[in-house]
């Protein structure tokens, strides 16, 4: 596997599970103690995380610290990927995505909780304000 | 026959919502998705890709991807929910995705859609109809009227339902073509 699109990869994996718990990047900077400017560079894959980071990372994101790694690419798609039926046109990459996700089951249920909660507050604002802290 | 498939598919939205309910804007469409037996998992997907949903071991999954912007997601789930709600039989182990669901395919005339392609607009529909119920819609537009163009107060009102503006936009704009046309005929 090639290294850029790897951390790329990352980064997109930990900016979109960010925002989805709706966590500034300063918010999340904070939490792990590195400056924002250190935390948007890994979100876009400008700067290598560490192995420690991505512990770090997966336990304040509320993810398995494997959720945070692309699986790879270069090897030979599994079994389940190839047994895979979809309907309509998508490419290799997207067909590894969409077995990853129907795959899975840790982020599905934690996440049906977040926004639950979210929903029931309905006030946009308010989780943001006590995640920051 | 268009606005009879429109009004049915109004009055569709109102029964479930009743059945489940809800009342109240932002409509949780999670929460609606579970209610009728989805999984709802989020996933960072390539940005082509909205959602897709499918039958795993006899439980409907949804999957959403989560780099679009949120209202976008919400958009997407509405969408899977109309499959399943009104589309079950088409929905099978075989993955169904969905791509961008641009202006142009719910814009596009429906009398040119092809079989496959009028499930997606009628999902399209639906989800509109889901996000943004016509009753509450109607009522919020009663209370305080808004010019369809003013940016501020559609702005504000696209917020209470946490769709986008252009989403909000769109529906009024179809609902109230539709009321206009009931009230000539």
């Amino acid at each position: 596997m090639r290294p850029e699109p790897v951390y790329r990869r990352i980064g997109a994996i930990i900016r979109s599970q960010r925002r989805r718990l709706e966590w500034p990047q300063h918010a999340l900077a904070a939490r792990l103690g590195m400056s924002r400017a250190t935390l948007a560079n890994i979100e876009t894959g400008r700067q290598r995380v560490l192995v420690h980071q991505i512990y770090a990372f997966a336990e304040v994101l509320q993810l398995k610290p494997t959720d945070l790694l692309p699986p790879d690419s270069d090897g030979q798609p599994a079994a389940d990927l190839t047994k895979l039926a979809i309907q309509g046109d998508v490419n290799p990459e997207q067909r590894e995505q969409i077995a990853r996700l129907i795959g899975s089951q840790s982020v599905s249920l934690k996440s049906k909780k977040k926004i639950d909660a979210k929903s029931a507050k309905k006030i946009p604002g308010s989780s943001r304000q006590k995640t920051a802290r | 026959m268009r606005n009879l498939r429109r009004r049915s598919l109004e009055v569709l939205v109102r029964k479930l919502l009743d059945n489940l309910g809800i009342r109240n804007i932002p409509i949780p469409v999670d929460r609606i998705a579970r209610a009728l037996g989805a999984q709802v998992r989020f996933w960072p997907l390539d940005e082509e890709l909205s959602g897709l949903i499918c039958i795993k071991d006899g439980v409907p999954i949804i999957g959403v991807n989560t780099l679009h912007h949120p209202h976008r997601q919400r958009f997407t789930i509405a969408h899977e929910v109309a499959h399943l709600y009104l589309h079950r039989e088409h929905i099978t182990s075989a993955v169904h995705v969905d791509k961008r669901f641009s202006e142009s395919v719910l814009k596009r005339d429906a009398a040119s859609a092809t079989g496959t392609e009028w499930l997606e607009i009628e999902a399209n529909r639906f989800a509109a109809a889901l996000l943004m119920p016509e009753h509450i819609l109607v009522e919020l537009l009663t209370v305080s009227p808004i010019e369809i163009d003013e940016e501020g107060p559609l702005e504000e009102l696209s917020k209470k339902f946490h769709v986008s503006k252009a989403t909000l936009q769109f529906r009024i704009r179809n609902l109230l073509g539709e009321l206009g046309t009931r009230k000539r005929a």
